[in-house]
């Protein structure tokens, strides 16, 4: 307990610079109080950044326990490529403007985001396991089909062709006109409704751990618990492929730095994810503004972090005799 | 114009040497824009061209009735649609090209694409252009002239041209650097995406007497941070997509005190095709742009 506290007496202050960075760093110079235009158009960007950090972090967390899997995470199984796809579909039938922008694409990317989820799950469920390997092999297999759809939509577009790459590349930077304002009201809602479901799933979580069996053995409804969590985590990542795009790799590393700080335990384990994912996705998005004149894509840059830092992890669990 | 009088009248003779020849018979030799030397022993009567503004030329001098296939987006005159259409660079349709017989392919590009090497292995003979500046459509167009066997056409379209550009040169001139109105070219709203100095409207901006506020970018075209046009307060947007309405760009975040936001001075509903396509009708749209930059 007296480690939590002091964990959140450091992360509390460095959350909130993190804040005060994003808001201040950007192309039309350093700065918080500048020019109030300006800010309105950090603002909402730095809250979409928070949010879709969070969304991804705890959506990873979840899934890596109730899949009893560390490689578990939405870009991974994917989840973000089911997503994609719809939400790039829905692109490509012209339905990104007016009403349909703010419905259609976000409901087309949750349902092939829910579609790619259970494909996933019943193909890598052997009895009423799911061992890792045959996870992530389904997942790998889901993700090929779903890229070689996108590849089809890629070909088929004209105008749209440019949107569907940069929504594919992860971005935080479509959020500035009035009706994608509306739609991050609508994210919000689902992130933290899911987040909090899924904070009070913690304990079953636990219980989970210790294996299928002696969980049901005590109560556990598994099949009941399990499928929630997936429909909780398919829900924000689509929220957030809606909004941002493909963002990879926060899903997948932030829960194993959560757990690095806070061991195992799910109940602890899920807020810290969700604040460093936060965290970590709020600086991605302020280096990928300031870097170049050009925006960057901020999934590139989660990808370029996140690759040596997971490989970081694996040598660590190498050496530890896994 | 300082086009020298001996330069023209020597275009002329060149032009009229060519002429009277029966069709069918001729031998040219012409160094592309990429600088292949390519050799037509007969005036090709099978062309397919690979872009829209390639299209527009041939059309322009007269030579649609050797046109045997264009891409996609070749919509310009409105006749081209009816043409075979064989893909575009990007996705070529292979297979309808050879079933065409082309004997001559039209293309752009500043380097030797996988397509190029596909006609050059069959021998059908390709001209390469550039279609960056005013000076290669120029240049393209006395080309094709040569090529199409209507010289004179080509010159006075590029004369025509000069005129135009010389007139519009002449009005910008009277107004000081300083006073020049601030433009925003929107290409893209998701993400929003504006042009630099070196792409083709970044030119047209500046021959119109604008200033374009995202002229430094690195690259032609990029996707930019809203952030930008607020920082840089153009006193001109022009909207060179469909995406997004007037009153859907002056609601956006933080834009409301964008100087062309407060005077209302957002263009959207342009002819794209006439502004960004680098062909012959590239003075139309320059002189769309200076009325919309010096509107009373």
């Amino acid at each position: 307990m007296r480690r939590d506290i002091k964990t959140w007496y450091y992360l509390l202050p460095a959350s909130l610079l993190t804040i005060l960075l994003g808001l201040a760093s950007g192309p039309a110079g350093f700065g918080l109080l500048a020019d109030p235009q300006v800010m309105a158009i950090r603002l909402p960007r730095v809250l979409l950044g928070l949010l879709a950090g969070a969304g991804l972090a705890s959506s990873g967390a979840a899934l890596q326990a109730a899949l009893g899997n560390p490689l578990a995470e939405p870009y991974l199984l994917g989840v973000s490529g089911g997503a994609a796809f719809g939400a790039a579909l829905a692109l490509l039938l012209g339905l990104s403007a007016g009403v349909g922008g703010a419905v259609g694409l976000p409901l087309f990317s949750l349902a092939f985001g829910l579609l790619a989820l259970y494909v996933v799950y019943s193909l890598s469920k052997v009895g009423s396991r799911l061992p890792a390997e045959t996870v992530i092999l389904s997942g790998i297999i889901v993700n090929a089909f779903f890229s070689a759809l996108i590849m089809l939509l890629l070909a088929l577009a004209g105008r749209q062709l440019q949107e569907m790459i940069y929504l594919l590349m992860g971005n935080l930077g479509m959020i500035f006109g009035t009706q994608s304002l509306y739609l991050l009201w609508v994210c919000a809602a689902i992130i933290i409704l899911c987040t909090g479901y899924l904070w009070g799933q913690g304990r079953s979580l636990d219980l989970l751990s210790l294996g299928e069996q002696p969980a049901q053995s005590l109560g556990l409804k598994v099949e009941k618990l399990k499928l929630r969590i997936l429909l909780a985590s398919a829900l924000m990542v689509a929220a957030v492929v809606s909004l941002a795009g493909v963002i990879g790799f926060v899903g997948l590393v932030v829960p194993h730095l959560a757990r690095m700080i806070a061991g195992p335990k799910n109940s602890r384990l899920l807020p810290l994810s969700v604040v460093l994912g936060a965290n970590l996705l709020v600086l991605a998005d302020a280096l990928a503004r300031t870097i170049a004149p050009q925006e960057i894509p901020v999934g590139v840059i989660t990808s370029l972090l996140g690759v040596p830092f997971f490989i970081y992890l694996l040598r660590r669990k190498k050496r530890s005799g896994l | 114009m300082k086009r020298s009088p001996y330069l023209i009248s020597l275009l002329f003779l060149l032009g009229c040497s060519s002429q009277p020849r029966p069709q069918g018979k001729m031998t040219l030799t012409i160094n592309d824009d990429l600088g292949r030397t390519v050799s037509l022993n007969q005036a090709p009567s099978r062309v397919i061209s690979f872009a829209p503004s390639l299209t527009e030329m041939v059309y322009a001098l007269g030579g649609e009735g050797r046109l045997a296939g264009v891409t996609a987006w070749c919509n310009w005159p409105p006749q081209a649609k009816e043409k075979t259409v064989v893909g575009d660079m990007m996705s070529p349709n292979f297979e309808r090209m050879v079933s065409l017989k082309p004997d001559l392919a039209l293309m752009i590009g500043s380097r030797p694409g996988p397509l190029l090497k596909k006609f050059e292995a069959l021998n059908i003979p390709v001209l390469c252009f550039k279609d960056e500046t005013v000076a290669d459509i120029q240049r393209a167009i006395k080309v094709l002239g040569q090529v199409l066997e209507s010289p004179s056409r080509a010159d006075s379209l590029t004369r025509e041209m000069d005129l135009q550009l010389a007139a519009i040169k002449a009005a910008v001139d009277l107004v000081p650097m300083e006073q020049r109105p601030k433009v925003f070219a929107e290409l893209g709203t998701s993400p929003l995406f504006a042009a630099g100095d070196s792409s083709f409207i970044g030119q047209m901006i500046a021959l119109a007497g604008g200033i374009n506020v995202t002229g430094n970018l690195p690259s032609s075209y990029a996707a930019v941070n809203p952030e930008l046009v607020v920082k840089n307060d153009p006193a001109i947007i022009i909207v060179l997509h469909p995406q997004a309405s007037k009153e859907q760009i002056a609601q956006r975040l933080g834009w409301q005190n964008v100087s062309a936001v407060k005077k209302g001075r957002i263009y959207p509903g342009l002819d794209q095709d006439v502004i960004l396509r680098p062909g012959p009708r590239f003075t139309e749209g320059l002189k769309i742009l200076h009325g919309i930059f010096y509107a009373p």
